[in-house]
């Protein structure tokens, strides 16, 4: 049953304080073949730290980026400002989707207006919502 | 005259030519057929080189001299025609023409002519550059060269002169007789040219000689003008002339010579000079033609316009570009719009014929109109083709529009004829009638028909024909008031005045006569009656004792008939007077007026009348009335006067008693407003006076009237009595009634009448007196409407009045006294008993008191007094009495009024009760009042104040202003003052809210309210206010506010809660689902399936609840988003959604929905409501029964939107219907829901602004009925 097909993107970025959900994510991603790699942070710097160090090695970047919102310390919205101070390529490279727990329309209206956020999207992460992404970056 | 194209022109030239661009190398530009084909060339390979290059070319190479020696001449030729930009023509040049393909070439001579092309700066912009092939000539000229012996033999008979010259000096060798008879000279051989005709050199033909002969080229001359000088005494001739200048060789080949031919060209030259100095003109003529003409070419391209054109068009359209008319805009005579190309010109050209006339209207661009008639003329070409077409349009505009007057005046001028009062006529020489009016008709009784054509005399009897032939001499004359004589068709005589004009037409030659006729029959029969009358006087003056007297100029004596005499007093003797004693008799008032008569007599020596007193030797004054008339001379000079007198003294005098008695009465009649008239019984006329006439508003003359005239003035209510008391006294009355007078107005009049009779005893006269009593009546008609007046006012007021009278002991009430007694209307009059019988006793000594005092004082006395009716019943009387006094000052009675006051008697007493009221009133509210009275410095505070203060009841007025403000707050004691401060200055209640501290230490807090009365100068003059003590309801207020403080922030606080609440519960669950699903795609074993189904129903519960708390929150925190809903999509997107469910199955959806107007709302809210709602439906539908149905409707219109959701499912119990709103409440366990959809419902539908009801039956089903007011107006913002 398991094919063995080349996966939809080469690399994915996690970023959840929730360790749970970093692993249904990284676990649904691979286990339906969406990504070669996924990466996962438990923390937004981490994970913009990374983003800066690599922002001119494309094969290091993911093509996919999911950020919680509610985090400690740094919340998916302060991550996505610092994420637009990062270089053009990458931005143009990488496609950033909010994931939240929360339905508050404030936030999904907050996500519509950044502009360098694709989709805002309720958790559980589910495989119809992999499917769209990887419709819509085919 | 199209004219032709230059470049067409060129190309059809059947001269060789090429055009030249005047730069350095003379750029060939063009090259016409002609020139290709002289020199076996193409165009491609001839334009675009320069000139120089394409000769060398055509050169074979071994001629490169000859070749080299052309392009130096050539160059030279070129730069003096930029130089000088006239033409330049180099003649016979030799051109060694190649033969293609050969080194063979042919010999041609050419004359090259070189033209320069200007434009507007004067510059050359290209040469026109010709080569006339004369080769042909050239080759002649050899052969007549080589056979110049023929050539002496024939020359003598050439058609052309011809001579040799000989050497360089140009001497005549040989000349043929045709020359000489050119020059006009014999024996020129052996002379030289110059000799013969010195004139000529500074002509420079002796250059051309002398260039001949040096470069043996060939000159030729076309039409040269050559001043022959002949004779030297002889005026020159001059001549045009042909002539060439040939080169005569010897045998060696060297010029030794030179042959002259010539042609005398003068004639033709000067005819065609002529024609082309015609075609000038005709030009200028063109262009000054006072009528607009244009061209055209076939195309409509205008060619040509003259100066007229513009004129007329009033604008100058640009040559070549504007079609078929210049004019700015076109109109048939019907005004509608043509278009250009279907104007005559356009017309005339497309269909080649010539126009004539035709109108049309062309509007200048200033808008102005102009009418024009058109004459397009096509041109046709030689083949019969059109080519063009020239339009002359001739401007008809003021022809028309004085044609237009002159239709107008003409139609003027017919009316007045036709309705003219006189008749009017216009005959022929032969006096046969050509036109008459209507009126002429009249007067003959004729038609016009009958009439026209027919003579004059025709219609006159023998006598006013006889008349009318003595003025037919006088044809040519104007007649004037001429009297005429016709006879009708009925044979009536028509007497006519006649006045008549000659009629001449252009050429003075008299065409007939135009005549006004006035039928003045009726005159002359006046006139005949006239001279009858007179000659009846005339014969009774002579009855009549008449003195009449002769003057004699000669003698100035006037001679006195004896009647005369008898009237001046004179005796018989006495009967010669001269003029100055006659004077002496004339009354001095008349004499001036006499003179003056006498005088105009004398100038114009016709019959005069005077009249004219005389007073006597005795000094009796006699009224005389004369005439006097000249008597003339045979030859018409005044010889002597003929007068008669009238003694007209008695009958003066009875007419001036006359005029006196009728004047006094006049004017008595005038100052008694009294009119008369008189009825003439015979006549039935009825004579009214001037004062009369005055009464009825008619004029004085407008006197005489009929019966039933004179009826019409009566008052329409008033002639029934008017006609029956005339009928009953026939023999004299009085009367009264009222008439309307011309104008309108109605008088009251009062007359007396009385019949006058005959002798026999019979009436024959009624004569009456009447007085205008209009004012009189008025007055009494006014009196009676005010007291009409008073009586009601009376009324109204329940205002009534007595009057007690001395005399009769009586006391009689009005109408409304008696009302106020209680008593009937006609029960007025009473005695003074029968009044104070209705005395209220415990007033009755005070009624008498003031009675017994007023009697004394005889002054008005006001009182008030209580009266018992007979029905018992006390009613409150207000009276005022005042006495009445008589002529000599003594009181002759009593008047009063009297008031019925018992309801504001009333109306106090309930007052009084009032203010018990309050004061009870003000004890129950803890409502004090107080006042200050300034001037006093009193203070009075109410029992409830006291109490508020804690001061005793007692000392109620004790409290001075210092002492209560000691009781103020001390915190509050300046906001006091300032609000004192304040409500000293305001004109309105003022009031404040304070603490007062009471002598016990209790602090309260008071409401006060008070205000400044003030005196008339707005000076306070004391304070009243109320006070009420307000510490319970400050007390708790003050605990509200804090509670509703806390409240808001417990909201707040469990608003925060409820949400981070929610969130972090949704996170794990979220996490839960996921790891569910990861099992139920790992997992094979059933059980475990079916415990993890179990888990994620669970879940899904708990996290449905939880989004409805989110929900509910958000509902409570967000405002409004209010946009449009698509009402449609949005229920079927939710319907769609739904229908998944798997308790959805077998379901059938209906969905009706109608939007009226769009509606306006919160779509995330309007969304929750419906999928709450409908969503519910399907949840709580019965399993079993088939035909299960959700139905949801929706109407929304400019107010609303009602939405419908109906189900057949399992129902509400009606215990229930009222709970299922509220918060966690839950109608079975079996369900899965938390309980708190429908409580989100509701919360959001009073949200937006609407409402919800519930309408259920167990077992039946449940329908929802949900208004949404539509928000579209934006100022329905959030609650």
């Amino acid at each position: 049953m398991e094919e063995k097909k080349q996966p939809k993107f080469e690399t994915v970025m996690m970023i959840d304080d929730s360790s749970i959900d970093l692993y249904i994510t990284s676990r649904l991603i691979r286990k339906n073949n969406f990504g070669q790699e996924v990466l996962q942070f438990s923390t937004a710097r981490e994970a913009l730290q990374y983003l800066q160090e690599n922002q001119k090695n494309i094969e290091k970047l993911p093509k996919v980026i999911f950020v919680d919102i509610y985090m400690p310390l740094m919340s998916g919205f302060e991550f996505m400002e610092e994420y637009d101070k990062l270089s053009a390529t990458l931005k143009n490279y990488c496609k950033a989707y909010i994931i939240s727990s929360s339905v508050d329309d404030k936030e999904v209206i907050l996500a519509r207006k950044n502009k360098n956020v694709v989709a805002f999207q309720e958790k559980p992460i589910t495989l119809k919502f992999l499917e769209e992404i990887s419709k819509d970056c085919a | 005259m199209s004219l032709p194209r230059f470049d067409h022109l060129f190309q059809i030239s059947p001269i060789p030519s090429v055009v030249l661009l005047p730069n350095a190398e003379f750029t060939i530009v063009a090259a016409n057929k002609i020139l290709l084909e002289l020199f076996n060339s193409s165009e491609e390979e001839t334009v675009g080189k320069g000139v120089f290059e394409a000769i060398a070319e055509s050169f074979p190479n071994s001629q490169e001299g000859q070749a080299l020696h052309n392009i130096t001449i050539l160059k030279k030729s070129l730069e003096q025609v930029i130089e000088t930009k006239e033409p330049h023509k180099i003649p016979h040049q030799k051109h060694l023409l190649s033969i293609p393909g050969s080194s063979e070439f042919v010999t041609k001579y050419i004359d090259v002519l070189s033209i320069p092309v200007l434009d507007d700066q004067n510059m050359v912009t290209h040469i026109l550059h010709s080569v006339d092939d004369v080769t042909e000539r050239r080759i002649l000229e050899k052969v007549s060269e080589n056979q110049k012996q023929r050539f002496l033999d024939l020359y003598e008979e050439s058609p052309c002169a011809m001579a040799v010259l000989k050497g360089p000096h140009h001497i005549y060798e040989m000349v043929n007789p045709l020359l000489l008879q050119l020059v006009g000279k014999d024996n020129i051989i052996g002379k030289s040219i110059k000799e013969v005709f010195p004139k000529l050199e500074e002509q420079g033909y002796f250059d051309s000689l002398d260039e001949t002969y040096e470069t043996g080229q060939t000159y030729t001359a076309n039409e040269a003008l050559v001043t022959l000088d002949i004779n030297e005494n002889e005026k020159p001739i001059n001549k045009y002339l042909n002539f060439t200048y040939q080169p005569y060789r010897n045998e060696k080949g060297e010029v030794n010579g030179i042959l002259v031919f010539a042609v005398d060209v003068t004639e033709q030259v000067t005819s065609r000079k002529r024609t082309e100095e015609s075609e000038k003109r005709y030009w200028e003529l063109m262009q000054n033609l006072p009528v607009a003409t244009y061209s055209c070419d076939l195309d409509g391209r205008i060619l040509f316009y003259n100066k007229a054109a513009t004129a007329l068009w009033g604008t100058a359209p640009k040559i070549g570009e504007k079609l078929w008319c210049g004019s700015w805009k076109m109109y048939d005579l019907k005004g509608d719009f043509l278009s250009e190309n279907l104007c005559p010109m356009a017309l005339s050209l497309k269909e080649s014929r010539t126009m004539s006339g035709e109108e049309l209207v062309m509007e200048r661009p200033n808008g102005s109109k102009r009418h024009v008639l058109t004459y397009p003329v096509p041109f046709k070409g030689s083949s019969g083709q059109v080519t063009g077409g020239v339009n002359m349009l001739v401007d008809i505009t003021d022809t028309k529009t004085a044609q237009q007057a002159l239709e107008k005046s003409e139609k003027k001028y017919r009316q007045i004829v036709e309705t003219a009062q006189e008749g009017i006529l216009v005959l022929d020489t032969e006096y046969n009638f050509i036109f008459v009016n209507n009126k002429m008709c009249d007067i003959l009784d004729y038609s016009q028909e009958e009439i026209i054509g027919k003579n004059i005399f025709s219609f006159m009897d023998e006598e006013g024909k006889k008349q009318a032939e003595k003025l037919s001499s006088k044809q040519k004359e104007r007649l004037d008031q001429i009297e005429f004589k016709y006879t009708t068709k009925t044979g009536k005589v028509i007497w006519t005045r006649f006045s008549s004009n000659p009629l001449f037409d252009e050429n003075g030659v008299f065409k007939g006569k135009l005549a006004m006729v006035t039928d003045i029959t009726e005159n002359k029969k006046a006139e005949e009656k006239l001279r009858q009358n007179e000659k009846r006087l005339k014969e009774s003056q002579e009855i009549a004792h008449l003195g009449s007297w002769d003057f004699d100029i000669a003698s100035q004596e006037a001679r006195f008939s004896d009647e005369l005499c008898r009237i001046y007093g004179l005796s018989p003797e006495e009967n010669i007077q001269n003029f100055s004693d006659w004077l002496s008799f004339i009354h001095p008032e008349d004499l001036e007026g006499l003179q003056a008569e006498i005088k105009i007599a004398e100038e114009t020596l016709e019959e005069r009348s005077y009249n004219h007193r005389i007073i006597l030797k005795n000094g009796s004054v006699r009224y005389i009335f004369g005439k006097a008339k000249y008597v003339l001379d045979d030859k018409g000079e005044p010889k002597g006067i003929y007068g008669i007198a009238h003694d007209v003294t008695e009958a003066k005098k009875a007419e001036e008693k006359l005029v006196q008695s009728e004047k006094k009465l006049k004017e008595a009649q005038e100052i008694a407003l009294l009119g008369s008239w008189s009825l003439d019984i015979a006549t039935e006329k009825v004579t009214f006076s001037d004062e009369l006439c005055r009464v009825y508003g008619l004029e004085p003359e407008d006197n005489s009237h009929t019966i039933s005239e004179w009826l019409s003035f009566v008052h329409p209510e008033d002639l029934k009595e008017v006609t029956e008391n005339w009928e009953e006294h026939k023999n004299g009355a009085i009367h009264t009634h009222r008439i309307i007078t011309k104008d309108g107005s109605v008088k009251y009049i009062q007359g007396k009448f009385r019949p006058e009779l005959d002798k026999q005893g019979e009436r024959k006269e009624i004569v009456g007196i009447v007085q205008d009593v209009t004012e009189s009546k008025r007055g009494e008609e006014k009196l009676k409407q005010s007291e009409i007046r008073l009586k009601e006012a009376q009324k109204i007021a329940q205002f009534g009045s007595w009057k007690f009278d001395f005399a009769t002991q009586e006391q009689i009430f009005s109408e409304e006294a008696c009302r106020i007694y209680g008593l009937p209307v006609d029960q007025n009059k009473h005695s003074t008993e029968f009044w104070l019988s209705f005395i209220h006793p415990e007033d009755l000594d005070e009624v008498k008191s003031i009675m017994k005092k007023s009697e004394i004082t005889l002054e008005e006395s006001v009182y008030n007094h209580r009266i018992i009716l007979k029905d018992g019943t006390i009613k409150h009387l207000f009276a005022k009495v005042k006495f009445e006094f008589d002529e000599k000052g003594k009181p002759k009675g009593v008047f009063g009024i009297v008031q019925d006051v018992s309801e504001s008697k009333k109306a106090e007493e309930r007052l009084k009760q009032s203010e018990i009221k309050l004061k009870e009133a003000q004890e129950i509210a803890n409502l004090g009042s107080w006042e200050v009275d300034f001037a006093t410095g009193v203070s009075l505070w109410s029992d409830e104040t006291c109490r508020i203060y804690g001061v005793p009841l007692e000392e109620n007025d004790k409290q001075s202003f210092e002492d209560w403000l000691t009781f103020i707050h001390p915190e509050d004691k300046e906001a006091v003052l300032a609000n004192l401060e304040e409500a000293q200055r305001a004109l309105t209640d003022s009031e404040i809210n304070n603490r007062i501290i009471l002598r016990d230490g209790t602090v309260k807090h008071t409401y006060s309210k008070y205000r400044f009365e003030r005196n008339h100068e707005g000076k306070p003059i004391a304070m009243v206010g109320a006070v009420q003590d307000v510490t319970q309801m400050k007390t708790a207020e003050r605990n509200l506010e804090q509670q509703n403080k806390e409240l808001l922030k417990a909201n707040k606080e469990l608003d925060r809660f409820v949400y981070s609440a929610s969130h972090d519960l949704r996170s794990p669950l979220a996490s839960i689902l996921g790891l569910i699903s990861f099992i139920e795609e790992d997992s094979e074993e059933t059980e475990t399936l079916e415990h993890v189904k179990m888990i994620k129903t669970s879940v899904n519960r708990l996290d449905a609840f939880i989004r409805n708390i989110l929900s509910y929150s958000q509902n409570n925190r967000t405002d409004l988003e209010v946009e449009k809903i698509p009402v449609k999509q949005k229920i079927e997107e939710v319907v769609d959604s739904l229908r998944t469910m798997n308790r959805a199955k077998g379901i059938n959806f209906d969905i009706s929905i109608t939007e009226e107007q769009p509606f306006y709302s919160d779509t995330r809210r309007f969304n929750a409501i419906l999928e709450n709602l409908i969503s519910n439906a399907v949840k709580y539908h019965t399993q079993d029964t088939s035909g299960r149905y959700i139905n949801v409707a929706a109407t929304s219109d400019k107010e609303y939107l009602r939405l419908v959701i109906a189900d057949n499912g399992i129902g509400i119990s009606p215990e229930h219907q009222q709970k299922i709103f509220d918060m966690f409440f839950r109608i079975s366990g079996k369900s899965n829901g938390s309980g708190i959809g429908l409580y989100i419902v509701k919360e959001t539908i009073e949200k937006l602004k609407g409402s919800i009801d519930v309408e259920s039956k167990e077992g039946v089903g449940t329908v929802f009925t949900v208004t949404l007011k539509n928000l579209k107006d934006g100022r329905e913002k959030a609650a």
